[in-house]
């Protein structure tokens, strides 16, 4: 059964909503490719949330604020179930406390630690100059067949991984860095960075990935994070 | 991070004689048994910052697992901690420097630099006692909420000088357990509070409380053996002179019960208890290529203990690692001493093969190699041992 | 110490680098001293380094997912990266070391903690040709605190009058390792000393 891509106009009319509303400044980049047909509803794994918020203090300390983690995971998680029952595919969230052996736990955060770099490394292989040409033209970025674990432990045909690392300046933050550009110093703005990726749990490779550049949505309160959220989960190919 | 930025990291950090207010008396916990903060309060919040990197810790490569040394440590935490032992949980990282810090939700870790140079349980108390001090008197809600003025500050003291300057700091990695836990640097008045209590819940707990004077007398030999000194961190220091250190947890200590009291001091059972994990350790040690510190340590671990073949050894690879005009000659002399004793490691003898090879003593080393492989036949190296062994022979 | 904080994030996220393509089935020469000849395309990276640049560089994937490197003719007494100011100095390559040494020497210039710990493990050490030349091989593993990734590597390298040669090539231990170890292999069977 052909999986339902959403329809463009919504789409479209969603998107231009998020621009009028200043959301992302940048424009997000998505690679859909040909998904392999699943069973009637093919069933996603939420992988653990790779999501960090943090304040940059006027002394450029960026503190782990885990409030405005907790909250940003909520929406995260929210917005997920929010696709699956739009979208009607099943949803596994992968648990707090994990009921496998030490060695698949350890697997399991490899392979997140694992995304992450390969979300770098597709951000980085975008910049300006700084293509690898040894990637090829159609790059397939792939997390490998260890990952067949987890589709026979939970029986998902797909996981679903989610990096976001956001940092908010406080005021008296904001406050140094326009003093800072006035004079010649270097002053840190953040650091901003969100990635999802959809991975087919039979080869490991990457079949979906969604990169936001910038992040001007605040993910702290639910309205902004929501629409910064949905940006990033945007043509979500099922 | 080097291991001069244990000053501003760790828990041992140092406290100014502030003239004229020595504490009077003891002081007091400012928490429970069992103490939890406020729900909605922003120290609920720093508490949980903890709470997550805490299940990260525990699934860290660099945790030391071995549950008897864990154990013991947590042992030696909880007599120190007294009713509030079951508060502290503490892990036990694989870190080559002297540090061991305390989280304000009770998570404490310890380094495996800071475990290789204590040489006793008290020595050991007394670092962990330092921090429940911290953990006790709420230091870290304190240093947190004011946290924001300070780095203001240095921000626009800093936005005038260019960002290139500045003296030694920490990098922290984005989410990174390791460094989060002490990145709450704390104030002289603090660590002088965590060092008087301390010493109190020692000397409580049956420890000999002089020896937290002892670890400074030996991290300052350390320092003076260093070869390179690099630049100490004028600007943002907030620990003076380790001597100062030293002088003041001997003075603290001097008229508490205890204090000097060598049955007091549980040497034999530390050092025995460590060398579970020692040859990591040793490895690690090595590894800084910190020449003149570890000599300076292992010297002192001989010192304690001038049977101890691994650190003899230990010694020995220093001197080859460094090798410096006339450091081969120490190196020998050290391997053929050791090399003469029953039980000495079988690698003496590839260290020893090693250091005559690069001497051009061809047929000596030979030898060494040759007995080496007597003794490890099934040597991971025992390949090229062979050739080695070969090329002597014809050399 | 919030500064050089600053700094080094600055630092991480806007590196200098520069990417140049090598094309599959060219003769590279590395430093003049070292010949290759790639199957496959590679790129390389260089990152303006304070440092010095006795290493070159080459990924296939991402300088984070998987690492191809070159020591092309290191003279005696000379380090592989340059002193960093208030850092213990690098230890120094001398002609006359033997490959357990040479292990030594590489293990020490990689698993240097800058900021946070490392933890390196080297095993298999056994002669190899390399070059063309009598060498050595070996394996091995590390995991920097900093992003907790586990990673595998080989080296081969051979002291060749008096100068050593090296190369080493590592990966994340999930799939990007072995991805292109065959190839990594092939290129090493073709490496000629010049």
């Amino acid at each position: 059964m052909r999986l339902v891509v959403p329809r463009l106009a919504a789409w479209a009319a969603f998107a231009a909503a998020i621009l009028v509303a200043g959301c992302s400044t940048t424009a997000t980049q998505s690679h859909v490719t040909e998904l392999r047909r699943a069973a009637p509803a093919p069933k996603i794994l939420l992988m653990p949330l790779d999501v960090e918020l943090m304040e940059l203090d006027m002394g450029g300390v960026l503190e782990p604020k885990p409030e405005w983690t907790a909250a940003a995971r909520g929406f995260i998680i929210e917005e997920v179930r929010a696709k699956k029952s739009r979208l009607g595919f099943r949803l596994e969230e992968f648990p707090e406390e994990f009921p496998g052996p030490p060695e698949e736990q350890e697997l399991v955060d490899q392979l997140v630690k694992v995304h992450a770099a390969v979300g770098r490394a597709m951000r980085q292989n975008r910049k300006l100059g700084q293509e690898l040409q040894s990637l090829g033209d159609k790059p397939l970025w792939s997390l490998g067949e260890e990952v067949r674990v987890l589709r026979s432990r939970t029986g998902a045909d797909y996981a679903l991984f989610v990096h976001v690392r956001d940092s908010y300046a406080s005021d008296g933050r904001k406050l140094v860095m326009i003093a800072g550009a006035a004079l010649r110093g270097v002053v840190m703005g953040g650091v901003q960075s969100g990635f999802v990726s959809l991975v087919d749990l039979q080869t490991g490779d990457i079949v979906w990935n969604n990169q936001l550049g910038r992040v001007t949505g605040d993910l702290r309160t639910r309205e902004p994070a929501m629409e910064t959220i949905r940006s990033l989960l945007k043509d979500f190919p099922a | 991070m080097n291991r001069r930025k244990f000053l501003s990291a760790a828990a041992c950090g140092c406290s100014a004689l502030v003239p004229g207010s020595l504490f009077g008396g003891s002081l007091q916990a400012r928490m429970s048994p069992g103490f939890r903060p406020e729900p909605a309060s922003d120290e609920n919040g720093l508490w949980d910052q903890f709470v997550k990197q805490e299940r990260e810790l525990k699934r860290s490569r660099f945790l030391i697992k071995d549950p008897e040394l864990n154990a013991y440590v947590a042992a030696i935490a909880c007599k120190v901690a007294g009713d509030f032992c079951h508060d502290l949980r503490v892990y036990l990282v694989r870190s080559p420097y002297f540090n061991a810090t305390m989280a304000p939700n009770g998570m404490m870790q310890v380094w495996s630099g800071c475990l290789l140079r204590c040489q006793s349980e008290a020595q050991l108390a007394a670092i962990l006692g330092h921090e429940v001090g911290h953990y006790l008197r709420r230091h870290g809600v304190e240093r947190f909420r004011d946290a924001q003025q300070k780095s203001a500050f240095s921000t626009l003291l800093g936005l005038g000088l260019s960002v290139a300057g500045g003296g030694i700091g920490r990098f922290a990695a984005l989410g990174d357990a390791f460094i989060l836990a002490s990145s709450f640097a704390f104030t002289r008045d603090q660590e002088r509070e965590a060092d008087t209590m301390g010493l109190d819940l020692c000397s409580g707990a049956g420890f000999d409380p002089e020896e937290a004077a002892n670890v400074w007398a030996h991290l300052i030999a350390e320092r003076n053996a260093r070869e390179n000194q690099g630049f100490r961190d004028l600007v943002f220091a907030t620990h003076p002179v380790e001597e100062e250190r030293e002088e003041t947890l001997r003075g603290l200590a001097k008229g508490m019960p205890g204090c000097g009291d060598p049955a007091r001091r549980g040497r034999d059972r530390y050092l025995h208890m460590l060398r579970r994990e020692r040859a990591s350790f040793f490895a690690d040690e090595l590894k800084l290529r910190d020449y003149g510190a570890s000599l300076a340590l292992f010297e002192r671990m001989l010192e304690t203990d001038k049977d101890d073949l691994e650190v003899a050894f230990n010694l020995g690879e220093v001197y080859r690692l460094r090798a410096r005009e006339g450091d081969d000659t120490k190196a020998l002399e050290s391997f053929q001493r050791l090399a003469g004793l029953p039980k000495a490691p079988a690698e003496t003898w590839r260290s020893l093969g090693l250091v005559r090879r690069a001497r051009g003593e061809g047929s000596e080393a030979a030898q060494a190699f040759a007995r080496y492989l007597e003794l490890k036949p099934k040597a991971d190296d025992a390949a090229i041992i062979r050739t080695y062994i070969d090329s002597g022979r014809t050399s | 110490m919030r500064l050089l904080l600053a700094l080094s994030l600055a630092l991480v996220l806007t590196a200098c680098t520069t990417v140049s393509q090598i094309r599959p089935n060219e003769r590279v020469v590395i430093n003049g001293a070292l010949a290759v000849q790639p199957s496959k395309s590679w790129s390389q990276v260089t990152t303006f380094a304070i440092y010095g640049a006795q290493v070159v560089v080459w990924t296939k994937d991402g300088a984070e997912l998987n690492k191809l490197c070159f020591v092309g003719g290191l003279e005696d007494n000379t380090s592989i990266h340059a002193d960093r100011p208030g850092k213990t100095p690098e230890p120094k390559f001398r002609s006359n070391m033997t490959p357990i040494e040479v292990m030594e020497l590489f293990e020490a210039a990689y698993s240097r903690p800058i900021s946070t710990p490392v933890i390196f493990n080297t095993s298999g050490l056994r002669p190899a040709k390399f070059g063309g030349i009598d060498g050595f091989r070996f394996d091995f593993s590390f995991v920097d605190q900093a992003d907790e990734v586990e990673r595998k590597g080989i080296a081969v390298g051979a002291i060749h009058k008096g100068k050593l040669y090296l190369l080493f090539y590592h990966g994340a231990r999930i799939h990007y390792f072995g991805k292109n170890l065959p190839e990594v292999e092939a290129l090493i069977g073709s490496a000629k000393l010049l």
